[in-house]
């Protein structure tokens, strides 16, 4: 089919390097979860599952666990119900200088980097006394991931026929049997994806938690991190692990949806 | 909120400003005036933690003129110009092997490079410190193979930042340098063979240049998240280097010395939203 290309031989060959450097972190966490010892040794010294039951009864980390997917999951929810309306919204609001800066807004949070955004909450909550609290926490995460859901959201939206709309309505449709037969229907593939990603955001977020609470309310990544630098033994790995299988799981989700494409926008 | 979905020529105008009131409400009540709030903090000085009245421009002045911040920003700069730099070396082969596998493979080829952009960012540097750390996986290979007497420091400084950053942002290179090389028509290559361009004049003459769009929104976003990156410096740099996330972090939460704080945040987000809007620019041209 091809001729044969030394370059082409060699190319391949540090794809392959690149890609273990991609996994590589991963594995070696995974690994070392099940390790003997408490410190790094390679290969790996045995087999063990004790990292995974101290984990579980150090009772550091499941609380934080169950909280950021409460978080992750209630987020979500105030991320969609405000990034539904709005985006209909855009529907009406003609192209031009006006929807750029309206969407220019309602994008910043995801355009200013997470540190400074975390820096400012950390000075508005300190005022209001709501430092280390749930509401402080919902509301930080909210607005990290409304972006992801508008953004989602919009696509859709814009997407949107308005012959079927024109055809509800010739129908003698209400505007709101339309929007609940016709309009929000369309839009559950925009919501599902930009909810699924509003999801792993959220999870993922560490910055903006580790500045707005401080032991109260703090959240599974920032549990991570305050474990490795007290104890630093495979407990941590141990709950790494488990993030890593939940973190496949889900691209593994979206990849057979047909989203991963949709990643390349994404923050970190 | 039913009125949003009415045709053109219903009374919407006010509906359609009334829905978009939360999401507007949420954006600024959370970060708009958070963020008026920061900079107004940073026209301010502080002694022993407390707020003094009055406003200054020590705060800037001080950062823009001391040397040892001159430092700070320039490392900071050329950290990220380091990450985007290597992120575009080792992205180019993968992204080339993505484009030009059969339909089968490139599924599972796309899946591994976007994955691990789904693992916690903690996790990633975490697993990056088992590997460099001074009792780490290198370190431990090289002392077995005797190649080395003491471990090497890898973690702690610039090095384990750079490795790290590359790692976590390396996925956006790639994923953005696929899209463009899966653009190139075959029949290009297929011409520049025919011609007796050899592979490497092929590769310099039609892959590259039409890859450039790729590679440029790839290191824009590259460049900008690891500018305002903070996790992977923290845990693989940590208070030893000299990154404008971590001053910022160690400022704030350990000094208390919120208006230093603040302005380096503005100073650093003024830069970020210099490049959005190049960015933005530079896709609107290729558009037009």
């Amino acid at each position: 089919m091809q001729t044969r290309n030394p370059y082409r031989t060699l190319s391949n060959a540090f794809a392959a390097l690149v890609y273990l450097f991609l996994i590589l972190p991963l594995l070696v966490v995974v690994l070392f979860s099940f390790s003997e010892r408490s410190y790094f040794s390679f290969p790996p010294a045995g087999f063990s599952l004790r990292w995974y039951q101290a984990a579980w009864e150090s009772g550091q980390f499941l609380v934080p666990a169950l909280r950021s997917l409460w978080l992750a999951l209630a987020a979500t929810a105030v991320a969609a119900v405000l990034s539904i309306p709005a985006a209909l919204a855009f529907r009406k609001i003609a192209p031009g200088k006006l929807r750029s800066a309206l969407e220019f807004f309602l994008l910043t949070p995801l355009i200013v980097p997470a540190l400074i955004i975390g820096i400012a909450l950390l000075y508005s909550f300190n005022r209001l006394q709501m430092l280390d609290t749930f509401g402080a926490l919902l509301a930080a995460h909210a607005v990290i991931v409304f972006p992801f859901m508008f953004r989602a959201v919009l696509t859709s939206v814009l997407g949107l026929r308005q012959s079927l709309i024109d055809a509800s309505e010739i129908l003698g449709a209400s505007p709101a049997y339309t929007l609940r037969k016709v309009i929000l229907p369309a839009l559950i593939p925009g919501i599902a994806s930009g909810a699924i990603f509003s999801f792993i955001i959220s999870l993922d977020q560490f910055t903006v938690s580790l500045f707005v609470t401080q032991s109260e309310q703090i959240v599974l990544p920032v549990a991570i991190y305050k474990y490795l630098f007290d104890v630093n033994d495979p407990v941590a790995a141990a709950v790494s692990t488990v993030l890593v299988v939940f973190g496949l799981l889900i691209a593994f989700v979206i990849d057979r949806l047909g989203w991963l494409r949709h990643l390349s926008g994404a923050s970190a | 909120m039913s009125a949003l979905a009415a045709t053109p020529g219903t009374p919407g105008r006010g509906m359609r400003w009334l829905a978009l009131l939360p999401a507007l409400l949420l954006v600024t009540l959370l970060v708009a005036l958070p963020l008026v709030d920061m900079g107004l903090i940073s026209f301010k000085s502080e002694s022993f933690g407390q707020i003094q009245p009055g406003f200054t421009l020590a705060n800037y002045i001080g950062l823009l003129t001391g040397a040892g911040n001159l430092t700070l920003f320039v490392n900071t700069f050329l950290t990220a110009a380091a990450v985007t730099l290597l992120s575009a070396l080792l992205g180019f082969p993968v992204a080339a092997a993505i484009a030009r596998a059969p339909e089968k493979w490139r599924g599972i080829l796309y899946f591994l490079v976007a994955a691990p952009l789904l693992v916690n960012t903690v996790v990633r540097s975490y697993g990056w410190l088992l590997i460099l750390g001074r009792k780490g996986l290198v370190n431990e290979a090289l002392g077995a193979l005797g190649l080395i007497d003491a471990p090497l420091a890898l973690t702690g400084n610039y090095l384990g930042v750079i490795i790290g950053g590359t790692q976590v942002f390396l996925p956006f290179m790639i994923l953005s340098l696929t899209t463009s090389l899966m653009a190139i028509d075959r029949r290009l290559l297929d011409a520049a063979d025919i011609l007796g361009a050899g592979p490497v004049r092929a590769f310099l003459t039609v892959t590259l240049p039409l890859a450039v769009p790729g590679l440029i929104a790839g290191s824009v976003l590259v460049f900008s998240l690891m500018l305002g990156a903070f996790v992977t410096p923290l845990i693989l740099g940590g208070t030893a280097i000299k990154y404008i996330s971590v001053a910022v972090y160690t400022d704030a939460l350990v000094l208390f010395n919120l208006p230093r704080a603040t302005a380096m945040s503005l100073l650093l987000m003024v830069v970020v939203l210099a490049i959005y809007f190049v960015q933005k620019r530079l896709t609107r041209q290729q558009e037009a």
